[in-house]
């Protein structure tokens, strides 16, 4: 029930939230809808996924967690990009284009 | 960081999963709102959409905390509430470790506290004493004369110290006059310990040399009693024993030395310090070895110079023997340490008994668990989380039973400290414990308390532990019970068994001996009619009596005031308690006439110096001959009595009224020469482990040298009363004078009971609980089986068995193992209770009352133990029994 986004490599979650959050703070739903819009409603990230993700990046300090009032004037927690998840966020995406061109490579050699 | 935001987060009370999630699921609402679902179907349509919210919690918790842990704080929970549900198994459980848990505690802190604490002075091992242990195995100290020779001599010992116990009066402008305990000491004593004065100063040699200024330096709780804590008691000058002596310093808090004493006096001013023989063995030595030096060079030369002193002065006892031990063991009767070790133990095993008992437990609960751990089973729980489960349950009994147990020892150690409790002569109701007793508990304790902590819980979780582990989940699914393992299990709850009762035998028989031994002194006749009578001293000041012939005159003249004054209705004046046998002196006697060779070792009689209406007074009776009369102490060769014991060992089957005794002191004094008047049965030997005494009763004014203490015998029904009235009449006749030691003879009797009777309490309280113990652990046993095998019962009930015999069938076994255990166990306790004979007295150690009676009582309570739930079979209704499923 679209509780997860199909396959994602490891570790691909956190920094896709992380790049979410750079353009200002969210909270979990938004974050969500956010990475839905962004993929053309390809990437479907369930609570089960996201939350834990989350709390990852807290534990790590990478992001900050605190609570406001939404749009519709609910109570929600709002995530913001730490000073560490910023530098954090560059590493990741640095990593990741690697990773991908490697991974190019290697099916491109394989066609 | 990483560990602080940990922290963090555990440390908030909410950790806002909760409300994230139902914002998460409100905008999800909102969403599919906005999409046009009908309202009735949001609600689920947002369930189907958000997927499982609670495993999102969960997952995210995970981050946060290890599953692990989250695991172990549910099964704790868990495991709380079984133990709850349980309630009567939990108590038995618990209380049955906390027994085994005080035991050892306590029992360990005791031993600690005695043997293995350093003593308090410094670098402690390289401290010795030197003792002398007589022919009768009696265990004295060294004699003045034999000091010196060893000092003079010796060459491994850096120093080497003396010290005199004496109680002293001491008086002063301020305050009356009090009795104290004293101790005369070499000038080297305190610098030998290696502990300082923490006012003022130690001695110096010039202070212990003859004619030297005399000085004091007094305890620190003397020093705040007595003198408030007031540091320019410094100088000083206070009368010890009527004469004046300044103060010169003040000893550490705690710090007692050679017992508890209050003040120390050099070694000079001891009152007749010259006139000290041979064999006046009461001074007691520390000697500090050189640095390097070892304790074989100490026993190889002390022995070298003992034997030399033996062979050149006659009075010395041939076969004594002259030991060497740390000053630490020096402190403890020669078979205490043997045998506080084996009530260490036997405490150890009793708690290896506790601990097993409740493996037992835990396996009979787990029969009737079965279902419910095989459902857990099969619903995919890891055989893993099962076994921590029961694991967890054995924790949660082990700390509950460790803190109860804890909290017990605490008492236990309490009583068997009393032990070591040393009652003042001033005031026998404020008990002090020796120096070499340190009852801190420092880490050897805690460490000991953790690990039998972790030795219970282990021991008494991993046998069930191990027993799930192994179960099939098949068989327990398909039976409903725990098939497996059981015949290996059975087979060591029996062995568990069998040493259970084993250990209660071995520990119930040394309680039973103390038992015998302890009643054994009140049944025997005691000859003397204790009842109501009173004994007080009186010391005479060495100042004002210094001649025989003044104490002889003082001794008339308070003998006729108190029989003049009539206070008393029956009294008398001895130099010595009778039943006190420790503190009499004694004499060497022969047959006058008899030559006697150069080399003959001559037996040592107690001489005890009689007033005139002893015999009466005591109603001691005179068996053959006649008491003591005034014309006894006039004649040239006086009159004396002598016991039963005396006249057999002198005279043989001889009569030996009208014949005549030699004693003497042994040293080159000429011998008094007696004649026997009168015989009197011999006193019943009040310390354990004594030969019967010899004894001389002599006339009081027929003793040439005269004592310097005088006691005063009286019925009387209260000690202060009797107190209070010989103060009057002692007043009128010198007012300095300080009656003291008052004591009921009944107290002084009990008091040299004591240590048979503590030590003999320690394996009664020990036995008591391993009894009690073993029935738990038979109980277990016994309804382990008829739970395991309540089908079975079932239909031999159904086929017409009758309750009788299906009891017998419980029974045999338990009939079985008590007989084995009861075998080992009686075995063992007669190889054992030769270690106890130095504390038991009028007992065989091998005593057979003893070891039937405790045979019988231990058949009869352990049957009575699985008869409880054997009957309970008996009573299975076979239609349910049957049907268990």
């Amino acid at each position: 029930m679209g509780s997860g986004p199909p396959d994602l490599l490891p570790g691909t979650l956190d920094l896709l939230i992380l790049r979410a959050l750079r353009g200002g703070s969210k909270h979990g739903y938004g974050i969500a809808e956010h990475l839905r819009a962004q993929s053309d409603d390809v990437l479907q990230v369930g609570e089960s996924s996201l939350y834990p993700a989350l709390q990852r990046l807290l534990l790590n300090g990478w992001v900050k967690g605190e609570w406001g009032v939404s749009e519709n004037n609910r109570k929600a927690r709002y995530y913001t990009l730490t000073a560490a998840g910023k530098k954090r966020l560059t590493v990741e995406v640095d990593e990741f284009d690697r990773m991908i061109l490697a991974i190019h490579k290697v099916l491109k050699a394989a066609i | 960081m990483r560990l602080l935001r940990r922290l963090a987060f555990l440390l908030r009370r909410d950790d806002g999963l909760e409300s994230e999630l139902e914002f998460h699921r409100l905008m999800k609402q909102d969403e599919l709102r906005a999409k046009g679902i009908p309202e009735t179907e949001i609600l689920s349509a947002a369930q189907r959409a958000m997927g499982n919210d609670l495993l999102a919690r969960e997952r995210a918790l995970d981050v946060w905390v290890s599953p692990a842990l989250r695991d172990a704080s549910q099964d704790i929970k868990y495991g709380l509430r079984v133990l709850v549900k349980d309630r009567r198994f939990a108590i038995v459980a618990i209380v049955t470790l906390a027994l085994g848990m005080a035991v050892s505690q306590a029992v360990f802190a005791f031993v600690n506290a005695t043997v293995l604490h350093d003593l308090p002075f410094e670098d402690p091992h390289r401290l010795l004493t030197v003792r002398t242990i007589d022919p009768r195995g009696f265990n004295s100290g060294i004699s003045w004369l034999e000091f010196q020779e060893w000092r003079r001599e010796s060459t491994v010992f850096e120093s080497l110290s003396a010290d005199l116990n004496q109680s002293v009066s001491v008086s002063d402008a301020a305050h009356a006059a009090e009795r104290l305990s004293g101790a005369f000491i070499s000038a080297t004593t305190f610098r030998t310990l290696g502990v300082a004065a923490a006012l003022g100063r130690d001695f110096t040699d010039s202070d212990d040399e003859d004619g030297a200024v005399a000085v004091t330096i007094i305890s620190y709780g003397l020093w705040r009693t007595r003198y408030g804590g007031d540091p320019s008691v410094i100088g000083r000058v206070i009368r010890v024993n009527e004469q004046p002596s300044t103060v010169i310093g003040v000893m550490p808090e705690r710090f007692a030395y050679p017992l508890v004493t209050d003040l120390w006096m050099p070694m000079h001013l001891a009152p007749n310090l010259q006139s000290f023989t041979w064999t006046s063995t009461s001074f007691g030595i520390a000697g500090r070895l050189k640095p390097g030096a070892a304790i074989a060079q100490a026993r190889a030369e002390v022995e070298a110079i003992s034997s030399r002193l033996a062979r050149e002065h006659r009075e010395l006892a041939r076969d004594r023997r002259v030991v060497v031990l740390p000053l630490k063991e020096g402190t403890l009767a020669p078979d205490a340490l043997s045998l506080m070790m084996a009530l260490l133990g036997a405490a150890v095993v009793v708690l290896f008994v506790a601990s097993a008992n409740v493996a037992n437990l835990l396996l009979a609960r787990s029969w009737r668990r079965s279902r419910e751990i095989a459902v857990r089973l099969a619903l995919g729980a890891s055989r893993w989380r099962v076994v921590r489960q029961v694991l967890i349950e054995c924790a949660l009994i082990g700390v509950a039973g460790s803190l109860l147990g804890s909290y017990l020892s605490w008492f236990g150690f309490n009583a068997m400290s009393a032990a070591f409790n040393v009652f003042e002569i001033g005031a026998p109701d404020r008990p002090r414990k020796v120096y070499w007793f340190n009852p801190d508990a420092d880490g050897a304790v805690w460490l000991f308390g953790g690990a039998a902590f972790l030795f219970a819980s282990l021991a008494a979780g991993l046998v069930p532990a191990l027993h799930l582990s192994k179960a099939g989940t098949n068989d327990i699914l398909k039976d409903g019970r725990l098939g497996a393992a059981t015949r290996s299990s059975r087979r060591w709850a029996a062995a568990l068994m069998i040493g259970q009762i084993a250990v209660a035998v071995m520990l119930l028989v040394p309680g039973g001996l103390f038992a015998r031994s302890f009643f054994g002194l009140y049944r025997t006749s005691p000859v003397i009619d204790t009842r109501d009578l009173v004994a007080m001293r009186l010391t005479l000041p060495p100042a004002r009596y210094a001649t025989p012939g003044q104490r002889r005159e003082f001794f008339r003249l308070l003998e006729e005031r108190i029989d003049a004054s009539g206070v008393f209705s029956e009294s008398t004046i001895a130099s010595e308690v009778p039943i006190q046998p420790l503190t009499a002196a004694t004499r060497l006697v022969a047959v006058a006439g008899r030559a006697i060779e150069p080399d003959e070792q001559l037996p040592r009689v107690t001489y005890l110096l009689a007033g005139q209406r002893f015999f009466e007074t005591l109603r001691f009776p005179i068996v053959r001959g006649r008491a003591l009369n005034p014309d006894d102490s006039a004649s040239g060769s006086p009159g004396v009595v002598i016991n039963e014991r005396a006249a057999a060992v002198l005279f043989g089957g001889d009569d030996p009224l009208g014949r005549r005794i030699t004693l003497t002191t042994g040293a080159q004094a000429p011998p008094l020469v007696r004649t026997v008047v009168g015989i009197a049965p011999t006193l019943p030997d009040y310390l354990p482990n004594q030969p019967d005494d010899m004894a001389v009763y002599a006339p009081l004014p027929s003793d040439p040298s005269q004592p310097r203490g005088i006691s005063v015998i009286a019925r009387s029904t209260s000690k202060a009363a009797a107190a209070a009235a010989l103060r009057d009449e002692v007043g009128t006749l010198d007012p300095d004078l300080p009656v003291h030691a008052v004591q009921s003879l009944d107290e002084m009797l009990a008091l040299t009971r004591s240590g048979a009777r503590m030590v003999g309490s320690w394996f009664q309280t020990l036995a008591l609980i391993a009894v009690v113990l073993a029935c738990v652990g038979l109980y277990a046993l016994t309804a382990n089986g008829v739970g395991q095998r309540t089908a079975e019962i079932g239909v031999r009930m159904a086929l017409g068995a009758r309750a009788g015999q299906v009891i017998m069938l419980f029974m045999r076994q338990a009939f079985v193992l008590v007989a084995v255990g009861l075998a080992l166990g009686l075995t063992g306790a007669l190889a054992s209770t030769r270690l106890l004979s130095t504390f038991l007295s009028d007992v065989d150690p091998r005593d057979p009352v003893t070891f039937i009676t405790v045979a019988v009582a231990v058949s009869l309570v352990a049957c009575a133990a699985s008869a409880i739930p054997a009957r309970r079979a008996a009573r299975v209704d076979p239609v349910r029994a049957i049907r268990t499923d």
